[in-house]
């Protein structure tokens, strides 16, 4: 079907600072060399509990050039890179762009706050207030004068795929013309605690695998450029990848056990398919939520399956948790410019490593990435609460057969 | 395009339960805010009657915050008259759902818990710390599995109209919740977001919204349609000290949405601010201003952040249905005492209904018409 080009939406700039990279040619060349980024937590004191191991980012030297909490400065780093990759000039960025932002937590300072009233410290009341605003991606609203519509997507580990998407149809509804998408989760010590108490954690992110038993905690901040195809051409920017669609769901099922069916996952997928106006023979790969948990990743097979059919076997699966961990909210967008490079760079994204898989007849695409082109591709990211979101992206210049 | 319709409202407040109670309120006067701590004051739910709508079971599991989603969300099925639509695919449902802070409230209460080595979390209690908690156990709550999300600060609503207006969905329940948290009380104290003069309540709106083709097809009685949403930001906007608010976005959002038209009625986000009040009417101008009510229901209710936009927009369309079923309608009342007697004009119907994130320079209005 076809559908003009003031409808279609385009990657134009991506910037991403995570644990196996911090700019987006460190991070291409992370996911080439299946680095992974494990080791004992370094941000606070990991000992005494059960597991003592994370996925974090070697903050880079420009963060201290800027203000703002932790997870502020990193996003401003990753949106930084992403408009100068974008080549947008900034007077572009005034009139009707978007920003739509991923994160479960936002700002490091309110948990501060929380951690210093409980030890009976005095708390930063200022960092509480400031707090909200900055998990809104304040300062990059500041340092560019963005006047669209600003939105955060609060849904833990779904909600960076869900900014995507929402920024997709903030353009595709005419709100405006360009959005900066994308999703920001640092390493605290609520979540790890709590991911702890659960037992979701483990020393070794192995998704897919017969040895998995737990997740590894990480942290990225992330930033892409989506665009109108028309504007896009127009200027001659640099097209990465096509967004096509995407879908959202609930479980309705548990707080953090996934639908022991997969249904919210398969109605997430089959929203994306629809809105994308996809068959399934025309997905290549998946970069699948894949935690390395037990029920997630054999729901994930399961919802795959059923989606799928006889295709499954057709679809490359892998996951980049294996690489950097679970970014809770940072994770769908870290992992879209993961799925992005692939497109782009013609590799598929490996699961990093080399365990006996859990299920035959699936290409998992597990060890070192491959070499091979994709053309069309889905991300998955289902989250506490049962959130899901699954969007998907084609490889910019070929039609679809 | 379809057209979006509100065909059912649910509403947890300290003012009461259900939507018909609250705006009941508006026809007396604001009630006394009570001590709430740190120099603030505010209303906050003091009763567990609205858990009586919840399931029982599904109750242990849940903190205070997402009792509020729940009940909200149950009392808008009910006004709807969707919780007996049992034929009704409720794989097809969403909800999506706004709030300022979120579950904070169980976050400060885990803390302490959390902190220490191997914590021991009841793992019923540590996903409620999830901002999208609340939401998630409506959904739980009532088999909702449609397109869902949660948004922190405002947005909610323009998303989910949207949605339906483009035919992505046909049903979404719409909402905004709050919970009265003692550190963020005091940090907005100490910091002049609120003071004693600008009260803060508690609770959730949550509206059914449909497409007129679904609506009219199970015969759901609409309550209003919404015309036009419309969202902006305010860059350089601080929300410390001197607060460098200059309402542009929430004129450029009044505009947007009203697109030339006078609404007859304003539901205002003022909370009591003089200086939102004064960028309010800036926003509004004389135009309006000079035919148009304009009531502020934050005066009964208290500042409710994240459920502001909800409220607001529950209140418009239930004027608006008072007007068309020629019921009274306790905005007169409300607006007298804002020395703007209601347009006796309702021909028109326009309500325009606005709202501001003061924590994070977001502005939203919304324009509601009659069916």
């Amino acid at each position: 079907m076809s559908i003009p080009n003031s409808q279609r939406i385009v990657v134009t700039g991506m910037g991403t600072i995570t644990p196996i990279g911090n700019n987006m040619e460190e991070f291409l060349e992370g996911l080439k060399l299946a680095k992974r980024a494990f080791g004992p937590v370094r941000r606070f004191n990991g000992e005494g509990y059960a597991v003592n191991c994370a996925s974090e980012i070697q903050d880079p030297e420009e963060i201290e050039t800027l203000t703002g909490s932790r997870s502020s400065r990193l996003i401003q780093l990753a949106a930084r890179e992403a408009i100068e990759n974008s080549k947008l000039p900034h007077e572009s960025l005034l009139e009707r762009t978007a920003l739509v932002l991923g994160t479960c937590l936002g700002s490091d300072e309110i948990d501060r706050a929380m951690w210093q009233e409980s030890v009976g410290r005095e708390p930063d009341l200022a960092g509480v207030v400031t707090g909200r605003s900055d998990s809104g991606g304040r300062a990059i609203i500041d340092t560019y004068k963005l006047t669209g519509p600003s939105l955060t997507v609060v849904t833990a580990c779904a909600a960076g795929t869900n900014a995507v998407g929402l920024g997709m149809d903030l353009i595709r509804n005419a709100r405006a013309d360009r959005a900066l998408v994308g999703g920001l989760d640092t390493l605290t010590q609520l979540t790890y605690g709590g991911f702890s108490s659960i037992g979701a954690l483990a020393t070794e992110c192995l998704p897919f695998s017969e040895e998995r038993n737990g997740t590894i905690l990480g942290e990225t901040a992330s930033i892409l450029v989506l665009e109108r195809l028309d504007l896009a051409l127009e200027r001659g920017a640099t097209i990465y990848a096509e967004i096509l669609g995407y879908g959202l769901s609930n479980d309705a099922f548990h707080m953090t056990a996934p639908h022991t069916d997969g249904l919210g996952a398969i109605l997430a997928m089959k929203r994306c398919l629809e809105d994308a106006h996809l068959n399934i023979e025309n997905i290549d790969y998946v970069n699948a939520h894949g935690t390395g948990t037990p029920r997630n990743d054999e729901m994930e097979l399961l919802a795959l399956q059923s989606v799928f059919g006889d295709h499954l076997d057709q679809l490359m699966v892998s996951s980049t948790k294996s690489q950097i961990g679970h970014g809770l909210s940072s994770a769908g967008a870290t992992e879209l410019i993961a799925t992005i490079l692939g497109i782009y760079h013609n590799f598929v994204p490996s699961t990093a490593h080399e365990r006996r898989p859990i299920q035959e007849g699936v290409q998992f695409v597990q060890g070192k990435p491959i070499n091979k082109r994709i053309d069309i591709a889905i991300s998955n990211s289902f989250a506490f609460g049962g959130h899901c979101a699954t969007i998907a992206i084609k490889r910019w210049g070929d039609s679809i057969e | 395009m379809n057209n979006v319709l509100i065909t059912g409202i649910g509403a947890v407040s300290a003012l009461g339960i259900g939507i018909e109670e609250l705006i009941l309120q508006f026809s007396q006067q604001p009630l006394i805010p009570k001590d709430i701590g740190f120099g603030g004051y505010g209303y906050p739910i003091e009763n567990k009657n609205h858990e009586a709508y919840v399931p029982k079971k599904l109750l242990r599991k849940m903190d205070r915050f997402s009792k509020f989603h729940a009940s909200a969300v149950a009392l808008a099925l009910s006004h709807a008259k969707l919780t007996e639509a049992e034929h009704l695919d409720k794989n097809q449902i969403g909800l999506m759902f706004e709030t300022g802070f979120g579950s904070a409230a169980t976050v400060t209460l885990i803390m302490n818990d959390l902190l220490g080595p191997d914590p021991l979390v009841s793992p019923l209690l540590f996903p409620n710390v999830v901002a999208n908690a609340g939401s998630a156990q409506a959904c739980i709550s009532f088999g909702l599995r449609g397109q869902s999300t949660t948004i922190g600060g405002l947005g909610a609503l323009m998303y989910a109209f949207d949605m339906i207006r483009t035919g992505k969905a046909e049903r979404l329940v719409v909402g905004g919740a709050e919970e009265i948290i003692p550190l963020f009380t005091r940090s907005l104290m100490e910091h002049g977001v609120i003071n004693a003069q600008i009260p803060i309540g508690e609770g959730a709106v949550a509206f059914v919204l449909e497409s007129e083709r679904a609506a009219t097809e199970r015969g759901a009685v609409p309550l209003a349609r919404i015309g036009a949403v419309s969202m902006a930001t305010d860059p350089d906007f601080k929300p410390l000290g001197e607060h460098a608010f200059n309402g542009g976005g929430l004129k450029r959002t009044v505009h947007e949405a009203l697109n030339g038209k006078i609404p007859s009625l304003v539901i205002g986000c003022n909370n009591g601010s003089e200086r939102l009040e004064q960028r309010e009417k800036e926003a509004l101008g004389e135009d309006i201003l000079s035919v148009a009510s304009y009531i502020c229901p934050k005066k009964w209710t208290g500042e409710v952040f994240g459920m502001g936009s909800a409220l607001g927009v529950a209140i418009g369309a239930m004027h608006l249905y008072a007007q068309q079923t020629k019921m009274e309608s306790y905005l007169e009342a409300a607006s007298a005492s804002n020395s703007s007697p209601l347009s006796t004009d309702h021909s028109e119907g326009i309500v325009l209904a606005n709202a501001y994130d003061a924590t994070r320079g977001q502005a939203m209005s919304t324009v509601l018409l009659p069916v």
